[in-house]
Protein backbone atom coordinates (compact mmCIF):
# COMPACT_ATOMS: atom_id res chain seq x y z
CA UNK A 1 0.00 0.00 0.00
CA UNK A 2 1.27 3.50 -0.76
CA UNK A 3 1.94 6.07 1.95
CA UNK A 4 -1.11 8.06 0.80
CA UNK A 5 -3.22 4.91 0.95
CA UNK A 6 -1.98 4.15 4.46
CA UNK A 7 -2.78 7.69 5.61
CA UNK A 8 -6.29 7.51 4.13
CA UNK A 9 -6.85 4.11 5.77
CA UNK A 10 -5.76 5.35 9.21
CA UNK A 11 -7.98 8.45 8.79
CA UNK A 12 -10.95 6.25 7.87
CA UNK A 13 -10.31 4.07 10.95
CA UNK A 14 -10.11 7.14 13.21
CA UNK A 15 -13.33 8.50 11.69
CA UNK A 16 -15.14 5.20 12.27
CA UNK A 17 -13.92 5.24 15.91
CA UNK A 18 -15.42 8.70 16.45
CA UNK A 19 -18.77 7.60 14.97
CA UNK A 20 -18.85 4.45 17.09
CA UNK A 21 -18.12 6.46 20.23
CA UNK A 22 -20.87 8.92 19.30
CA UNK A 23 -23.37 6.08 18.77
CA UNK A 24 -22.36 4.55 22.12
CA UNK A 25 -22.87 7.90 23.87
CA UNK A 26 -26.22 8.39 22.13
CA UNK A 27 -27.58 4.93 22.96
CA UNK A 28 -26.02 4.07 26.32
CA UNK A 29 -24.91 7.21 28.15
CA UNK A 30 -27.33 9.90 27.01
CA UNK A 31 -30.64 8.24 28.09
CA UNK A 32 -29.24 7.37 31.54
CA UNK A 33 -27.59 10.75 32.08
CA UNK A 34 -30.69 12.52 30.73
CA UNK A 35 -32.98 10.54 33.03
CA UNK A 36 -30.74 11.24 36.01
CA UNK A 37 -30.60 14.96 35.28
CA UNK A 38 -34.36 15.12 34.77
CA UNK A 39 -34.89 13.26 38.07
CA UNK A 40 -32.47 15.60 39.82
CA UNK A 41 -34.24 18.67 38.38
CA UNK A 42 -37.65 17.25 39.38
CA UNK A 43 -36.46 16.49 42.94
CA UNK A 44 -35.20 20.08 43.31
CA UNK A 45 -38.52 21.48 42.12
CA UNK A 46 -37.10 22.79 38.83
CA UNK A 47 -39.58 20.93 36.63
CA UNK A 48 -42.87 19.02 36.88
CA UNK A 49 -46.56 19.88 37.06
CA UNK A 50 -46.37 21.60 40.46
CA UNK A 51 -42.91 23.09 40.09
CA UNK A 52 -42.32 26.16 42.26
CA UNK A 53 -38.65 26.78 41.52
CA UNK A 54 -35.50 25.51 43.22
CA UNK A 55 -36.15 23.97 46.65
CA UNK A 56 -34.51 21.42 48.95
CA UNK A 57 -37.84 20.67 50.60
CA UNK A 58 -38.40 17.29 48.85
CA UNK A 59 -34.93 16.01 49.76
CA UNK A 60 -35.40 17.19 53.35
CA UNK A 61 -38.73 15.34 53.54
CA UNK A 62 -37.15 12.15 52.22
CA UNK A 63 -34.26 12.32 54.71
CA UNK A 64 -36.34 13.39 57.71
CA UNK A 65 -38.95 10.61 57.24
CA UNK A 66 -36.19 7.98 57.39
CA UNK A 67 -38.07 5.93 54.77
CA UNK A 68 -35.20 6.01 52.28
CA UNK A 69 -32.56 4.88 54.76
CA UNK A 70 -34.70 2.10 56.20
CA UNK A 71 -35.68 0.81 52.74
CA UNK A 72 -32.05 1.04 51.62
CA UNK A 73 -30.98 -0.97 54.68
CA UNK A 74 -33.77 -3.52 54.00
CA UNK A 75 -32.75 -3.78 50.33
CA UNK A 76 -29.11 -4.32 51.35
CA UNK A 77 -30.16 -7.04 53.78
CA UNK A 78 -32.28 -8.82 51.13
CA UNK A 79 -29.57 -8.43 48.49
CA UNK A 80 -26.73 -9.67 50.70
CA UNK A 81 -28.61 -12.68 52.08
CA UNK A 82 -30.00 -13.67 48.67
CA UNK A 83 -26.66 -13.39 46.83
CA UNK A 84 -24.82 -15.20 49.66
CA UNK A 85 -27.29 -18.12 49.67
CA UNK A 86 -27.43 -18.33 45.87
CA UNK A 87 -23.61 -18.21 45.65
CA UNK A 88 -23.21 -20.95 48.28
CA UNK A 89 -25.75 -23.21 46.55
CA UNK A 90 -24.27 -22.52 43.10
CA UNK A 91 -20.73 -23.24 44.35
CA UNK A 92 -21.91 -26.54 45.79
CA UNK A 93 -23.57 -27.56 42.51
CA UNK A 94 -20.67 -26.38 40.34
CA UNK A 95 -18.04 -28.13 42.47
CA UNK A 96 -19.74 -31.40 43.35
CA UNK A 97 -21.87 -32.03 40.25
CA UNK A 98 -19.17 -31.40 37.64
CA UNK A 99 -19.90 -34.58 35.71
CA UNK A 100 -23.66 -33.97 35.50
CA UNK A 101 -23.06 -30.38 34.43
CA UNK A 102 -20.58 -31.49 31.77
CA UNK A 103 -22.81 -34.24 30.42
CA UNK A 104 -25.74 -31.81 30.27
CA UNK A 105 -28.23 -33.71 32.42
CA UNK A 106 -28.17 -31.13 35.22
CA UNK A 107 -27.81 -28.23 32.80
CA UNK A 108 -31.39 -28.75 31.50
CA UNK A 109 -32.76 -28.32 35.03
CA UNK A 110 -30.74 -25.11 35.31
CA UNK A 111 -31.72 -23.61 31.98
CA UNK A 112 -35.44 -23.98 32.74
CA UNK A 113 -35.59 -21.59 35.76
CA UNK A 114 -33.54 -19.09 33.74
CA UNK A 115 -36.49 -18.68 31.38
CA UNK A 116 -38.94 -17.82 34.18
CA UNK A 117 -39.57 -14.06 34.53
CA UNK A 118 -39.28 -12.44 37.97
CA UNK A 119 -43.05 -11.83 38.15
CA UNK A 120 -43.81 -15.52 37.53
CA UNK A 121 -41.20 -16.59 40.09
CA UNK A 122 -42.84 -14.26 42.62
CA UNK A 123 -46.25 -15.86 41.94
CA UNK A 124 -44.72 -19.32 42.19
CA UNK A 125 -43.24 -18.61 45.62
CA UNK A 126 -46.54 -17.04 46.68
CA UNK A 127 -48.52 -20.12 45.57
CA UNK A 128 -46.13 -22.47 47.33
CA UNK A 129 -45.45 -20.66 50.62
CA UNK A 130 -48.53 -18.63 51.51
CA UNK A 131 -50.61 -19.84 54.47
CA UNK A 132 -53.11 -21.33 52.02
CA UNK A 133 -50.38 -22.47 49.61
CA UNK A 134 -49.23 -25.92 48.55
CA UNK A 135 -46.64 -26.48 51.31
CA UNK A 136 -49.05 -25.32 53.99
CA UNK A 137 -51.64 -27.87 52.76
CA UNK A 138 -49.03 -30.65 52.60
CA UNK A 139 -47.86 -29.89 56.15
CA UNK A 140 -51.51 -29.72 57.30
CA UNK A 141 -52.21 -33.01 55.50
CA UNK A 142 -49.30 -34.62 57.33
CA UNK A 143 -50.85 -33.45 60.60
CA UNK A 144 -47.87 -31.29 61.60
CA UNK A 145 -50.12 -28.21 62.07
CA UNK A 146 -53.68 -28.00 63.42
CA UNK A 147 -54.94 -25.55 60.82
CA UNK A 148 -53.62 -23.68 57.79
CA UNK A 149 -53.09 -20.52 59.85
CA UNK A 150 -50.54 -22.43 61.92
CA UNK A 151 -48.16 -22.43 58.92
CA UNK A 152 -45.36 -19.88 59.46
CA UNK A 153 -45.52 -16.57 57.57
CA UNK A 154 -43.07 -17.10 54.74
CA UNK A 155 -44.69 -14.66 52.31
CA UNK A 156 -45.29 -10.95 53.09
CA UNK A 157 -43.13 -11.54 56.18
CA UNK A 158 -40.83 -8.97 57.77
CA UNK A 159 -37.69 -11.10 57.32
CA UNK A 160 -38.31 -11.21 53.57
CA UNK A 161 -38.14 -15.03 53.33
CA UNK A 162 -40.31 -15.10 50.20
CA UNK A 163 -38.34 -12.36 48.42
CA UNK A 164 -35.02 -14.00 49.30
CA UNK A 165 -36.23 -17.42 48.17
CA UNK A 166 -37.52 -16.11 44.85
CA UNK A 167 -34.22 -14.33 44.18
CA UNK A 168 -32.17 -17.36 45.21
CA UNK A 169 -34.21 -19.56 42.85
CA UNK A 170 -33.59 -17.10 40.03
CA UNK A 171 -29.91 -16.45 40.74
CA UNK A 172 -28.78 -20.00 41.56
CA UNK A 173 -29.04 -21.49 38.02
CA UNK A 174 -27.32 -18.47 36.49
CA UNK A 175 -24.49 -18.53 39.04
CA UNK A 176 -24.07 -22.32 38.73
CA UNK A 177 -23.62 -22.04 34.97
CA UNK A 178 -21.26 -19.09 35.49
CA UNK A 179 -19.12 -20.99 38.02
CA UNK A 180 -19.13 -24.06 35.77
CA UNK A 181 -17.87 -21.96 32.85
CA UNK A 182 -15.15 -20.40 35.06
CA UNK A 183 -14.19 -23.87 36.36
CA UNK A 184 -13.45 -24.95 32.81
CA UNK A 185 -11.90 -21.69 31.68
CA UNK A 186 -9.54 -21.54 34.68
CA UNK A 187 -8.48 -25.15 34.10
CA UNK A 188 -9.53 -26.15 37.62
CA UNK A 189 -9.87 -29.80 36.68
CA UNK A 190 -6.15 -30.01 35.91
CA UNK A 191 -5.31 -27.85 38.93
CA UNK A 192 -7.15 -30.41 41.05
CA UNK A 193 -4.90 -33.12 39.62
CA UNK A 194 -1.87 -30.97 40.46
CA UNK A 195 -3.21 -30.35 43.96
CA UNK A 196 -3.88 -34.05 44.58
CA UNK A 197 -0.44 -34.91 43.27
CA UNK A 198 1.05 -32.42 45.74
CA UNK A 199 -0.75 -34.26 48.54
CA UNK A 200 -4.02 -32.34 49.01
CA UNK A 201 -7.44 -33.94 49.40
CA UNK A 202 -10.51 -32.71 47.50
CA UNK A 203 -11.83 -30.60 50.39
CA UNK A 204 -8.43 -28.84 50.79
CA UNK A 205 -8.42 -28.10 47.07
CA UNK A 206 -12.02 -26.84 47.18
CA UNK A 207 -11.35 -24.53 50.17
CA UNK A 208 -7.93 -23.22 49.15
CA UNK A 209 -7.99 -23.20 45.36
CA UNK A 210 -11.40 -23.77 43.74
CA UNK A 211 -13.61 -21.47 45.84
CA UNK A 212 -11.16 -18.51 45.93
CA UNK A 213 -10.53 -18.82 42.18
CA UNK A 214 -14.24 -19.04 41.33
CA UNK A 215 -15.25 -16.17 43.64
CA UNK A 216 -12.43 -13.92 42.53
CA UNK A 217 -13.13 -14.46 38.84
CA UNK A 218 -16.90 -14.13 39.29
CA UNK A 219 -16.70 -11.10 41.64
CA UNK A 220 -17.78 -8.46 39.06
CA UNK A 221 -20.77 -10.61 38.03
CA UNK A 222 -21.73 -11.26 41.65
CA UNK A 223 -21.58 -7.53 42.34
CA UNK A 224 -23.79 -6.74 39.34
CA UNK A 225 -26.32 -9.42 40.32
CA UNK A 226 -26.33 -8.04 43.88
CA UNK A 227 -27.15 -4.59 42.47
CA UNK A 228 -29.88 -6.15 40.32
CA UNK A 229 -31.46 -7.61 43.48
CA UNK A 230 -31.07 -4.27 45.31
CA UNK A 231 -33.15 -2.55 42.65
CA UNK A 232 -35.66 -5.37 42.07
CA UNK A 233 -39.31 -4.38 41.93
CA UNK A 234 -41.77 -7.11 40.90
CA UNK A 235 -40.84 -9.74 43.49
CA UNK A 236 -40.89 -7.44 46.57
CA UNK A 237 -44.09 -5.84 45.28
CA UNK A 238 -45.82 -9.24 45.02
CA UNK A 239 -44.54 -11.02 48.10
CA UNK A 240 -42.84 -8.33 50.15
CA UNK A 241 -43.73 -7.14 53.64
CA UNK A 242 -46.16 -4.28 54.27
CA UNK A 243 -43.88 -2.85 56.97
CA UNK A 244 -40.56 -2.92 55.10
CA UNK A 245 -40.24 -1.85 51.52
CA UNK A 246 -37.37 -2.26 49.11
CA UNK A 247 -36.15 0.97 47.48
CA UNK A 248 -37.82 0.44 44.09
CA UNK A 249 -41.19 -0.28 45.70
CA UNK A 250 -40.91 2.82 47.88
CA UNK A 251 -39.98 5.04 44.90
CA UNK A 252 -42.77 3.72 42.66
CA UNK A 253 -45.31 4.18 45.46
CA UNK A 254 -44.31 7.84 45.66
CA UNK A 255 -44.69 8.20 41.89
CA UNK A 256 -48.10 6.53 41.74
CA UNK A 257 -49.79 8.16 44.70
CA UNK A 258 -52.70 10.52 44.06
CA UNK A 259 -50.78 13.32 45.76
CA UNK A 260 -48.76 14.94 42.99
CA UNK A 261 -46.54 16.60 45.62
CA UNK A 262 -45.06 13.16 46.40
CA UNK A 263 -43.65 12.73 42.89
CA UNK A 264 -40.52 14.89 43.52
CA UNK A 265 -39.82 12.70 46.57
CA UNK A 266 -40.01 9.63 44.31
CA UNK A 267 -37.43 11.25 42.05
CA UNK A 268 -35.24 12.17 45.05
CA UNK A 269 -35.32 8.52 46.20
CA UNK A 270 -34.48 7.27 42.68
CA UNK A 271 -31.60 9.71 42.27
CA UNK A 272 -30.22 8.92 45.75
CA UNK A 273 -30.41 5.18 44.99
CA UNK A 274 -28.68 5.64 41.62
CA UNK A 275 -25.89 7.65 43.24
CA UNK A 276 -25.53 5.00 45.95
CA UNK A 277 -25.23 2.25 43.31
CA UNK A 278 -22.69 4.26 41.31
CA UNK A 279 -20.64 4.83 44.47
CA UNK A 280 -20.83 1.12 45.33
CA UNK A 281 -19.76 0.19 41.80
CA UNK A 282 -16.83 2.60 41.68
CA UNK A 283 -15.49 1.54 45.12
CA UNK A 284 -15.94 -2.17 44.38
CA UNK A 285 -14.38 -2.10 40.92
CA UNK A 286 -11.41 -0.12 42.23
CA UNK A 287 -10.91 -2.75 44.93
CA UNK A 288 -11.31 -5.58 42.43
CA UNK A 289 -8.77 -3.99 40.10
CA UNK A 290 -6.30 -3.57 42.97
CA UNK A 291 -6.60 -7.26 43.86
CA UNK A 292 -6.57 -8.49 40.24
CA UNK B 1 14.91 -47.80 44.68
CA UNK B 2 11.99 -47.42 42.28
CA UNK B 3 10.97 -50.75 40.77
CA UNK B 4 8.43 -51.03 37.99
CA UNK B 5 7.35 -54.40 36.68
CA UNK B 6 5.34 -55.25 33.56
CA UNK B 7 3.15 -52.17 33.43
CA UNK B 8 0.34 -52.51 30.92
CA UNK B 9 -2.22 -49.97 29.81
CA UNK B 10 -4.53 -50.03 26.80
CA UNK B 11 -7.32 -47.79 25.56
CA UNK B 12 -9.79 -50.18 23.92
CA UNK B 13 -7.59 -51.99 21.36
CA UNK B 14 -4.73 -49.49 21.41
CA UNK B 15 -1.88 -50.51 23.73
CA UNK B 16 -0.15 -47.50 25.27
CA UNK B 17 2.13 -49.26 27.78
CA UNK B 18 3.42 -52.67 26.85
CA UNK B 19 5.13 -54.66 29.63
CA UNK B 20 7.15 -51.67 30.86
CA UNK B 21 9.74 -52.58 33.50
CA UNK B 22 12.63 -50.66 35.04
CA UNK B 23 14.70 -50.17 38.16
CA UNK B 24 15.95 -46.79 39.25
CA UNK B 25 18.22 -46.34 42.30
CA UNK B 26 17.51 -43.44 44.67
CA UNK B 27 19.05 -40.12 43.68
CA UNK B 28 19.41 -40.98 39.99
CA UNK B 29 17.78 -39.40 36.96
CA UNK B 30 16.46 -41.63 34.19
CA UNK B 31 16.22 -39.73 30.92
CA UNK B 32 13.46 -41.21 28.76
CA UNK B 33 13.71 -40.30 25.10
CA UNK B 34 10.80 -40.84 22.78
CA UNK B 35 8.64 -39.32 20.08
CA UNK B 36 5.19 -37.83 20.66
CA UNK B 37 2.50 -40.44 21.29
CA UNK B 38 4.92 -43.22 22.32
CA UNK B 39 3.35 -43.54 25.80
CA UNK B 40 5.77 -41.40 27.84
CA UNK B 41 3.06 -39.24 29.42
CA UNK B 42 0.92 -42.27 30.22
CA UNK B 43 3.89 -43.91 31.95
CA UNK B 44 4.54 -40.85 34.11
CA UNK B 45 0.86 -40.30 34.95
CA UNK B 46 0.50 -43.96 35.90
CA UNK B 47 3.51 -43.66 38.21
CA UNK B 48 2.02 -40.53 39.79
CA UNK B 49 -1.24 -42.37 40.41
CA UNK B 50 -3.18 -40.10 38.06
CA UNK B 51 -4.08 -43.03 35.79
CA UNK B 52 -5.14 -46.56 36.64
CA UNK B 53 -3.16 -49.39 35.11
CA UNK B 54 -4.51 -52.59 33.56
CA UNK B 55 -1.64 -54.66 34.95
CA UNK B 56 1.80 -54.41 36.53
CA UNK B 57 3.25 -53.22 39.80
CA UNK B 58 5.04 -50.15 41.12
CA UNK B 59 7.28 -50.44 44.19
CA UNK B 60 9.27 -47.91 46.15
CA UNK B 61 11.93 -49.24 48.54
CA UNK B 62 10.18 -52.60 48.51
CA UNK B 63 6.79 -51.10 49.36
CA UNK B 64 3.95 -51.52 46.85
CA UNK B 65 2.50 -48.26 45.57
CA UNK B 66 -0.30 -49.89 43.56
CA UNK B 67 -3.07 -49.18 46.05
CA UNK B 68 -1.64 -45.88 47.27
CA UNK B 69 -3.70 -42.89 45.98
CA UNK B 70 -1.98 -40.08 44.10
CA UNK B 71 -2.04 -37.68 47.04
CA UNK B 72 -0.26 -40.13 49.33
CA UNK B 73 2.14 -41.54 46.78
CA UNK B 74 4.72 -38.70 46.99
CA UNK B 75 5.53 -39.16 43.31
CA UNK B 76 5.08 -35.73 41.81
CA UNK B 77 4.21 -35.28 38.17
CA UNK B 78 5.47 -32.04 36.65
CA UNK B 79 3.17 -31.10 33.76
CA UNK B 80 4.38 -29.58 30.49
CA UNK B 81 2.48 -26.41 31.45
CA UNK B 82 3.44 -24.85 34.81
CA UNK B 83 -0.20 -25.00 36.07
CA UNK B 84 0.38 -22.64 38.98
CA UNK B 85 -2.54 -21.72 41.24
CA UNK B 86 -3.58 -18.41 39.67
CA UNK B 87 -4.81 -16.53 42.76
CA UNK B 88 -1.82 -17.49 44.95
CA UNK B 89 1.47 -15.58 45.02
CA UNK B 90 4.77 -17.22 44.05
CA UNK B 91 5.48 -17.67 47.77
CA UNK B 92 2.14 -19.40 48.44
CA UNK B 93 2.45 -21.58 45.34
CA UNK B 94 5.81 -22.82 46.61
CA UNK B 95 4.42 -23.30 50.11
CA UNK B 96 1.37 -25.31 48.94
CA UNK B 97 2.81 -28.81 49.43
CA UNK B 98 4.24 -27.83 52.84
CA UNK B 99 0.94 -26.35 54.04
CA UNK B 100 -0.91 -29.46 52.87
CA UNK B 101 1.46 -31.47 55.07
CA UNK B 102 0.72 -29.08 57.96
CA UNK B 103 4.36 -28.12 58.49
CA UNK B 104 5.00 -25.48 61.16
CA UNK B 105 4.82 -21.90 59.88
CA UNK B 106 8.48 -21.20 60.75
CA UNK B 107 9.53 -24.27 58.73
CA UNK B 108 7.35 -23.19 55.81
CA UNK B 109 8.85 -19.69 55.83
CA UNK B 110 12.40 -20.98 56.04
CA UNK B 111 11.99 -23.61 53.29
CA UNK B 112 10.18 -21.27 50.90
CA UNK B 113 12.73 -18.47 51.37
CA UNK B 114 15.53 -20.97 50.70
CA UNK B 115 13.74 -22.30 47.61
CA UNK B 116 13.16 -18.75 46.34
CA UNK B 117 16.92 -18.22 46.57
CA UNK B 118 17.63 -21.49 44.76
CA UNK B 119 15.25 -20.47 41.99
CA UNK B 120 16.57 -16.88 41.96
CA UNK B 121 13.05 -15.57 42.39
CA UNK B 122 13.41 -13.67 45.70
CA UNK B 123 12.16 -10.38 44.28
CA UNK B 124 9.10 -12.07 42.74
CA UNK B 125 7.88 -13.75 45.94
CA UNK B 126 4.71 -11.72 46.24
CA UNK B 127 3.86 -11.63 42.53
CA UNK B 128 0.96 -13.55 41.04
CA UNK B 129 1.75 -16.15 38.32
CA UNK B 130 0.18 -13.92 35.66
CA UNK B 131 2.96 -11.37 36.27
CA UNK B 132 5.79 -13.85 35.58
CA UNK B 133 7.48 -14.92 32.36
CA UNK B 134 7.11 -18.48 31.02
CA UNK B 135 10.54 -19.49 32.35
CA UNK B 136 9.87 -18.01 35.79
CA UNK B 137 6.52 -19.84 36.00
CA UNK B 138 8.19 -23.12 35.10
CA UNK B 139 10.80 -22.50 37.81
CA UNK B 140 8.05 -21.94 40.38
CA UNK B 141 6.30 -25.16 39.28
CA UNK B 142 9.59 -27.03 39.63
CA UNK B 143 10.28 -25.55 43.07
CA UNK B 144 6.71 -26.32 44.19
CA UNK B 145 7.22 -29.95 43.17
CA UNK B 146 10.54 -30.52 44.95
CA UNK B 147 10.19 -28.35 48.06
CA UNK B 148 8.76 -31.18 50.19
CA UNK B 149 11.28 -33.68 48.78
CA UNK B 150 8.99 -36.22 47.10
CA UNK B 151 10.08 -39.80 46.57
CA UNK B 152 10.15 -39.47 42.79
CA UNK B 153 9.90 -36.49 40.48
CA UNK B 154 8.23 -37.17 37.14
CA UNK B 155 9.05 -34.55 34.53
CA UNK B 156 7.00 -34.56 31.33
CA UNK B 157 8.95 -32.45 28.82
CA UNK B 158 8.84 -29.65 31.38
CA UNK B 159 10.91 -27.19 29.39
CA UNK B 160 9.42 -27.87 25.95
CA UNK B 161 7.50 -24.59 25.78
CA UNK B 162 10.52 -22.43 26.70
CA UNK B 163 12.88 -20.57 24.39
CA UNK B 164 16.39 -21.99 23.91
CA UNK B 165 18.02 -19.70 26.50
CA UNK B 166 15.42 -20.26 29.23
CA UNK B 167 15.52 -23.97 28.46
CA UNK B 168 19.30 -24.16 28.93
CA UNK B 169 19.02 -22.19 32.17
CA UNK B 170 16.27 -24.53 33.45
CA UNK B 171 18.33 -27.60 32.55
CA UNK B 172 21.26 -26.23 34.58
CA UNK B 173 18.92 -25.42 37.48
CA UNK B 174 17.41 -28.92 37.35
CA UNK B 175 20.85 -30.57 37.39
CA UNK B 176 22.06 -28.42 40.30
CA UNK B 177 18.95 -29.04 42.45
CA UNK B 178 18.71 -32.72 41.49
CA UNK B 179 22.25 -33.22 42.81
CA UNK B 180 21.75 -31.02 45.87
CA UNK B 181 18.48 -32.65 47.02
CA UNK B 182 19.39 -36.14 45.79
CA UNK B 183 16.28 -36.25 43.60
CA UNK B 184 15.13 -39.50 42.01
CA UNK B 185 13.54 -38.56 38.72
CA UNK B 186 12.16 -39.77 35.42
CA UNK B 187 12.83 -37.03 32.88
CA UNK B 188 10.87 -37.46 29.67
CA UNK B 189 12.02 -35.54 26.62
CA UNK B 190 12.00 -35.80 22.84
CA UNK B 191 15.28 -33.89 22.55
CA UNK B 192 18.47 -35.96 22.36
CA UNK B 193 20.70 -33.21 23.77
CA UNK B 194 18.46 -32.68 26.77
CA UNK B 195 18.34 -36.42 27.50
CA UNK B 196 22.14 -36.68 27.41
CA UNK B 197 22.51 -33.58 29.58
CA UNK B 198 20.14 -34.46 32.43
CA UNK B 199 20.28 -38.26 32.61
CA UNK B 200 22.36 -40.55 34.83
CA UNK B 201 20.64 -43.48 33.13
CA UNK B 202 18.96 -43.64 29.76
CA UNK B 203 15.92 -45.25 28.19
CA UNK B 204 14.13 -45.10 24.86
CA UNK B 205 10.41 -45.48 24.43
CA UNK B 206 8.55 -46.42 21.27
CA UNK B 207 5.02 -47.80 20.76
CA UNK B 208 4.52 -48.35 24.50
CA UNK B 209 7.71 -50.36 24.96
CA UNK B 210 10.53 -49.05 27.14
CA UNK B 211 14.11 -50.04 26.54
CA UNK B 212 16.49 -49.19 29.38
CA UNK B 213 20.20 -49.05 28.48
CA UNK B 214 23.01 -50.32 30.65
CA UNK B 215 25.21 -47.32 29.91
CA UNK B 216 25.36 -43.97 28.16
CA UNK B 217 27.51 -45.54 25.41
CA UNK B 218 24.91 -48.22 24.75
CA UNK B 219 22.25 -45.49 24.50
CA UNK B 220 24.37 -43.51 22.05
CA UNK B 221 25.24 -46.60 20.03
CA UNK B 222 21.64 -47.66 19.46
CA UNK B 223 20.59 -46.22 16.05
CA UNK B 224 16.90 -45.97 17.00
CA UNK B 225 17.63 -43.30 19.65
CA UNK B 226 18.85 -40.94 16.92
CA UNK B 227 21.87 -39.83 18.97
CA UNK B 228 24.31 -40.93 16.28
CA UNK B 229 22.37 -39.08 13.57
CA UNK B 230 22.43 -35.96 15.72
CA UNK B 231 26.17 -36.32 16.36
CA UNK B 232 26.82 -36.93 12.65
CA UNK B 233 24.83 -33.80 11.79
CA UNK B 234 26.82 -31.60 14.16
CA UNK B 235 30.21 -33.01 13.16
CA UNK B 236 29.35 -32.55 9.47
CA UNK B 237 28.37 -28.97 10.21
CA UNK B 238 31.58 -28.43 12.17
CA UNK B 239 33.67 -29.80 9.28
CA UNK B 240 31.88 -27.53 6.81
CA UNK B 241 32.56 -24.52 9.03
CA UNK B 242 36.22 -25.48 9.66
CA UNK B 243 37.18 -26.18 6.03
CA UNK B 244 35.27 -23.31 4.46
CA UNK B 245 37.64 -21.26 2.28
Amino acid sequence: MTTLGQRLSSKTKAGAGVYLRAIFLLLAVLPVAGGLLYGLAYSFGLTGALSTGFTLQHWQQVWSSGALLSSLAYSLYIGLVAIALATAAALFLALYFQRSLRSGSLSYFLYLPLTIPAMVMGFLVFQLFTKSGLFSRVVYGLGWIDNLQGFPSLVHDTLGFGIILAHVLMAMPFLTLLFHAIYREQNLEQLQEVSANLGAGKSYFVRHIAIPTLLKTAAPNLLLYFIFILGSYEIPLLIGSQQHQMVSVLAVQKFQRFNLLDIPQGYAISVAFTLFVLLLLSISFKKLQRHA
Amino acid sequence: MLTIQNLHKAYQTHTVLDQVSLELPQGQVLAVLGRSGCGKTTLLKALAGLLTLDAGSINWAGESMDAVPSREREMVYLFQEPLLFPHLSVFENLAYGLRVRKEAEAQVQQKVVQMLQELELQEHAQKKPSHLSGGQRQRVAFGRAIIFLPRVLLLDEPFASLDAQSRASMQRLFLRLARKYNITALFVTHEVKEALLVGDRFAYMAAGKLQVYTSKDAFIADPQTGVRDELAFWSALEQQTTYQP
